[in-house]
Parts: structure tokens; C-alpha cells; sequence
């Protein structure tokens, strides 16, 4: 059955940019594995519980996987991931709410594509937080594991963005946070002030270690430069390459068609 | 019978003299007579010769109190009392008459100094020195102190200090590293360099001071430098009354362990200094003195002590340039009343700045 909806979802994932598909204000199917990650039992799984978070937030919640996202459309992969999001007017209601999730194993390339109430429930930090939490699975082949996390996460963060408490850097700080940070600080800087002034009283008093005063004009001689090169060491550091408009700072970064997304290698 | 003090006295009057630092003369208070450093040497010289051959023989048949190391008895010429004195001392005052007395046998042949440097600050200055160092900005100062003069002496003293000319020696190993960041595919790649590095020279000192007193405390006396050299004088005894003055009591071989510690360290770093790499880690140094010349001269010191709470505190200032030295007493109450008021208004603003919420928004 499974491997049914995958091959249907190719040719309709290929086809939509050459005919838009119908509107639906609940999605027919939440995990597209194209690229066939996931067992049977997995994958209906995954599904079940994407229409579950989807029906309970209204926000549809999309798990797409791809063999290679450039068949799918031009440009990145936010770019391609975002066609795919509109041509198949993917998201619910009037302002097709929704997150879609999409790997892409040729170059182990991944998007977090978010839409509507799942832009506002997604902000730049909560995608950063979201996939802090799958890019390890991802990383170990664990598929079903990182779709899991996925899906859990955003679960969560859109249930705290429909109780009026968006995921956002900053927003765990109370006002008593607030006092008991600005005692803490204050106390802190004003502990080094005061152990400075009292220093200063103490260390006027102190033997001389050095005779730099003394030294004669231009009598420094120095007589033997050596520098003899005996080895290289290397280091190599991968360079993130987070792409897309979002970065980790706070609030949204959007394109002009109110998306917003962060991508990145797993 | 030759006496082993001279008292310096003025040739008008027979009051005694004192050399006075801001006019670099002897003064009689009493007429207000000036003479300089060079006529009273011409006056006095034959009277501190004969002090000083006095003094010869009395260290050779000791007796009274000459017998306990430590101590010399000395008879004062304007008065007749018995002066008693440490072993070293070679300027006080009589306890008794208050005439500034000199032993000029204490400062003669192998002891005599090569110069002296003569105090230039006068001790009216040194009482407002002091309430300068109070400052406004210690502010953990004691209130009393402050305000109460506690000043309990204030002295001048000209301090035995060794002057070492040395050359020193030394190489040093290191490690040294640059790095070269560059970009490979999806890759930076930070290739490390690594270098065996020898530097190895010498460097010269001029007069490098330490001090040849027991009992003027190391850290004090290294606190005072720098002074001036170019006003070095030849010495003379006429510089001394009214001023106490110690002849040595640590040689130059037992002072120059300091000295040779303090060139040595400058040297390093002198070295370490010339290794051109982004990182140097030192691996090894080692220096030596490959010659050394010492000079005897008396550098000018005002020494003061308070006590407050029953605690001794002890204050320096270099006579010729007027630096100061010595630690405050704290008043740990105002300490903690401070630190408090300072929290609170520190508190305040980060809380209502928003400086706060900046700071958590990164976390």
C-alpha cells in the first residue's frame, strides 16, 4: 500500500508544476516518501500521527522524502520545496497553514518549510529547536527515529503558539526571571568593581621583577636568530551551510511570499 | 679627646645646621644662615676626620654598651648625654639636645658611599603627600583615618642602596606557530606551521638599585624607584644632618641575587619579544651575568608610621621625586555597605534599561 502511495506521490509530486492540483482543506496524505526510507509499518505510523497533530492544530504537517529535490522544481531547495508546498496547495484553511519537512538524499539536503499559522507558530528560533532535534537522527540513516522527533516537536510548538505563547528566543524570560537575572548580574559586576577599588588599595607595595628601567640605550644584543620550521599539522572543519532565509536569530525571517524556512545538510 | 660624632653648627652662631632639600643647602634655623654643601665641607673637614679616626678605635676596644653587637654608644658633642644607637647608624639626632649629629667613621674608608642623593622634598610636603595618598579614590578607607592624623613619625632617611652596573647573558628555546586558514570545498582547512626557534644576546643595566638595609623592607624600597640619577652628588657627610642615615649592613655579593633576578627576567622578555610567530611557547631560558659593578650611594627616603586599630602602618616616599608607597587600612563594613548599594542600583538599571532581557535573548 505504501509503496503504492510513494509512486502515485512521484508522478503527482513531477506533475505539479504542469497542472496545478485541487485545493483540500484537510490533506489526504501527511508523509510522502518518495525516496523509500521507511518500512510499511513505519511509514503508517508516521502518517497517522501527522494527521492526528494536523487535525488537533489545524496545520497540516508534512514528511516528504526525495531521491534528488531538483527534479521537482528550480533553484535550492527552499526554493523547490516551496513550489512543491504551492503547486499542490499544500497547508489547510484559508492561508494553507502548514510545516513540510523535505529530505533530499542525493546530497543529504533537508528543508523546514513553514506557511501560514505554522510560520507563525515557527519562528527562526523554533526551527532552529526543531531541527536540533532530528538533524542527529538523520545524521545515524535513523529515519523513522528523526520523523518522530519532527513531528513531536512540532506538535508541540504549534500547541504553544495556539495557547498565545509563541516559541521564540527570549520568551521563557518572567518578569521574576527578570529581577532575579538583574540582582544576579548586579551583584556580580558590582562584586568586581568593589574587589577592583579594594585591590588597588593593597597593591601599591610590591617587589620590582624586572630591570627594564635600567637597560642601557641600545645595548640589546641580540646575537643568534634560529628558526628552524619542523612540521605542518592540519585541521579541517566542515562549514555549516545553512541555507535559506532563516537563521538562528529571534522572530521570522520571510521571502516575500510569506514563507519561511530553514535548510541544511544532514 | 676626639669624639666620633660631628655636630654640624653654624659658624655665626654655634646653632646646629641642617641640610634643607629645596634650597640644597645647610640652614641655621636659629639665624637663618645659609652655607653651601661645599663650605661646610672645608669647614668640617678635619673635624670629621678626627671623628672618623675615633671611631676607628673605639670599634677596636669596644666597651659599655659597645658590647652588645647590636648597639654603639657615642657621646654628643653640644651636650655631653650618651647617644645610643644601632651598629649601622651613621646620622641621627641627639635625644636629648635634639642637635642632627653625624658619625662620620661609619661613612669612611671601604664604608664610604660613592654618592648620595640629596633629599629635595621637604617634610612639611610629606605630611600633605600622605593625605594625597588617602585619595578620593580609596574608598574603603576608614573614615577616622582619614580624617584623624594619625601620623605617629614622620623620618627622613638615607637608605644604603647598591647600584649594579651588570651585562647580561642568556638564550632562550621556543615553540613557534602560524597558521594559514583556507577555504576546500565544504571544508576549511587550517594548516599549522611549527618552528624550532633559539634567540640568544645580551643586554647592559646601569645602576639597577637595591637596597643594602636589613630593615627597610625589600617591597617598599623597590616601590620607590625610580630615581632620578642625574642628581647623583659625589658623597659628603655635610648632606646628612637632620636626616637619619644607616651605612649598609647587606653587601654588595648578599644584594645582587635581586639584582641579577630582576635583569635575567628583563632579558627573557626581551627575547620572547623578538620571536616573530603568531603563538610562541617558551620551553626553556637561561642567563648569566658576565660582569658586574656595584656602587655605594645613600638614596633619600621619608618613612612615616600610623597605627590604627592597633595595627602598624608603614608609608615611604621617595625623597627626591616624591612618590609614595604603603598600603591603606580597609573598612570592611564600608566595603559591604558599598558592594550593597552599588547592587541595588545596578540591579535597578539592568532591570529597567532592558540591558537584562538583551543579555537573556541570547540564551
Amino acid at each position: 500500500m505504501k509503496r503504492l502511495v510513494s509512486m502515485i506521490t512521484a508522478v503527482f509530486l513531477l506533475a505539479i508544476l504542469i497542472v496545478p492540483a485541487s485545493a483540500a482543506d484537510d490533506p489526504e496524505y501527511c508523509v510522502y516518501d518518495v525516496a523509500e526510507l521507511l518500512t510499511d509499518d513505519e511509514y503508517w505510523t508516521l502518517e497517522d500521527y501527522a494527521q492526528e497533530i494536523s487535525e488537533v492544530q489545524q496545520c497540516a504537517v508534512y514528511f516528504v522524502t526525495v531521491e534528488d529535490y531538483r527534479d521537482y522544481g528550480d533553484g535550492d531547495i527552499y526554493n523547490v520545496a516551496r513550489q512543491i508546498f504551492l503547486a499542490n496547495e499544500f497547508g489547510m484553511g484559508e492561508d494553507g497553514d502548514g510545516v513540510m519537512l523535505i529530505l533530499s538524499m542525493d546530497d543529504r539536503d533537508y528543508c523546514l518549510l513553514a506557511h501560514g499559522f505554522g510560520d507563525t507558530a515557527l519562528t527562526d528560533y523554533g526551527k532552529d529547536y526543531i531541527s536540533g532535534e532530528f538533524l542527529d537522527n538523520f545524521a545515524d540513516n535513523d529515519w523513522y527515529g528523526g520523523c518522530l522527533d519532527y513531528l513531536a516537536r512540532t506538535d508541540e510548538l504549534l500547541a504553544q503558539a495556539r495557547a498565545g505563547n509563541i516559541y521564540d528566543r527570549g520568551n521563557w524570560i518572567t518578569s521574576g526571571a527578570l529581577w532575579l537575572w538583574s540582582l544576579v548580574l548586579g551583584a556580580a559586576i558590582a562584586a568586581i568593581v568593589c574587589l577592583i577599588q579594594r585591590a588597588a588599595m593593597k597593591k601599591k607595595v610590591r617587589l620590582q621583577t624586572g630591570a627594564l628601567g635600567y637597560l642601557e640605550g641600545g645595548s640589546v644584543n641580540i646575537t643568534r636568530r634560529r628558526d628552524v620550521y619542523t612540521h605542518s599539522t592540519e585541521i579541517r572543519q566542515k562549514i555549516e551551510t545553512d541555507k535559506g532565509p532563516s537563521g538562528s536569530s529571534g522572530g521570522h525571517s520571510h521571502s516575500s511570499d510569506s514563507f519561511s524556512g530553514k535548510s541544511g545538510k544532514f | 679627646m676626639a669624639t666620633e660624632i660631628t655636630n654640624y653648627q653654624c659658624p655665626a652662631c654655634t646653632a646646629p645646621l641642617r641640610f634643607d632639600g629645596e634650597s640644597g643647602k645647610l640652614v641655621c634655623d636659629f639665624c637663618g644662615s645659609t652655607y653651601s654643601v661645599e663650605e661646610i665641607e672645608t669647614l668640617y673637614a678635619e673635624k670629621d676626620k678626627a671623628a672618623a679616626e675615633a671611631s676607628k678605635k673605639a670599634v677596636e676596644t669596644p666597651a659599655g654598651w659597645d658590647t652588645d653587637e647590636n648597639l654603639r654608644a657615642y657621646q654628643c658633642p653640644t651636650c655631653g648625654a650618651e647617644l645610643i644607637t644601632e651598629k649601622t647608624t651613621a646620622a641621627t639626632s641627639c635625644p636629648y639636645c635634639g642637635n642632627p649629629t653625624v658619625v662620620p667613621g661609619q661613612l669612611s674608608g671601604a664604608l664610604k658611599p660613592e654618592f648620595v642623593l640629596p633629599f629635595q622634598i621637604e617634610k612639611d610636603a610629606v605630611v600633605q603627600a600622605l593625605h594625597r595618598h588617602y585619595g578620593k579614590r580609596n574608598f574603603y578607607l576608614p573614615r577616622l583615618f582619614r580624617s584623624d592624623n594619625h601620623i605617629e613619625k614622620v623620618q627622613g632617611v638615607y637608605v644604603p642602596f647598591w647600584l649594579f652596573d651588570a651585562t647580561v647573558s642568556g638564550s632562550g628555546r621556543y615553540e613557534g606557530q602560524d597558521s594559514v586558514t583556507r577555504r576546500q570545498g565544504d571544508y576549511n582547512v587550517t594548516t599549522t606551521m611549527h618552528y624550532k626557534v633559539e634567540r640568544a644576546g645580551t643586554a647592559k643595566f646601569d645602576r639597577v638599585p637595591v637596597d643594602g638595609s636589613k630593615k627597610m623592607p625589600d617591597n617598599y624600597m623597590d616601590s620607590l624607584e625610580p630615581f632620578d640619577y642625574t642628581q647623583l652628588k659625589d658623597f659628603s657627610t655635610a648632606y646628612l644632618p637632620g636626616f637619619l642615615a644607616d651605612r649598609f649592613d647587606v653587601s654588595a655579593e648578599e644584594a645582587s641575587p635581586r639584582m641579577e633576578a630582576r635583569c635575567k627576567d628583563t632579558l627573557e622578555d626581551l627575547l620572547r619579544r623578538d620571536v616573530d610567530h603568531a603563538v610562541v611557547v617558551p620551553e626553556g631560558f637561561q642567563a648569566k651575568v658576565e660582569k658586574k659593578e656595584a656602587h655605594y650611594a645613600l638614596l633619600p627616603v621619608w618613612m612615616l608610621t600610623t597605627k590604627w586599630r592597633d595595627k602598624n602602618y608603614l608609608f615611604a616616599m621617595n625623597g627626591q621625586t616624591g612618590k609614595f608607597v604603603g598600603e591603606l587600612p580597609t573598612d570592611n563594613a564600608l566595603f559591604w555597605r558599598n558592594l550593597g548599594i552599588l547592587t541595588l542600583i545596578l540591579t535597578l538599571i539592568l532591570r529597567f534599561s532592558g540591558i537584562t532581557r538583551f543579555l537573556l535573548g541570547f540564551f
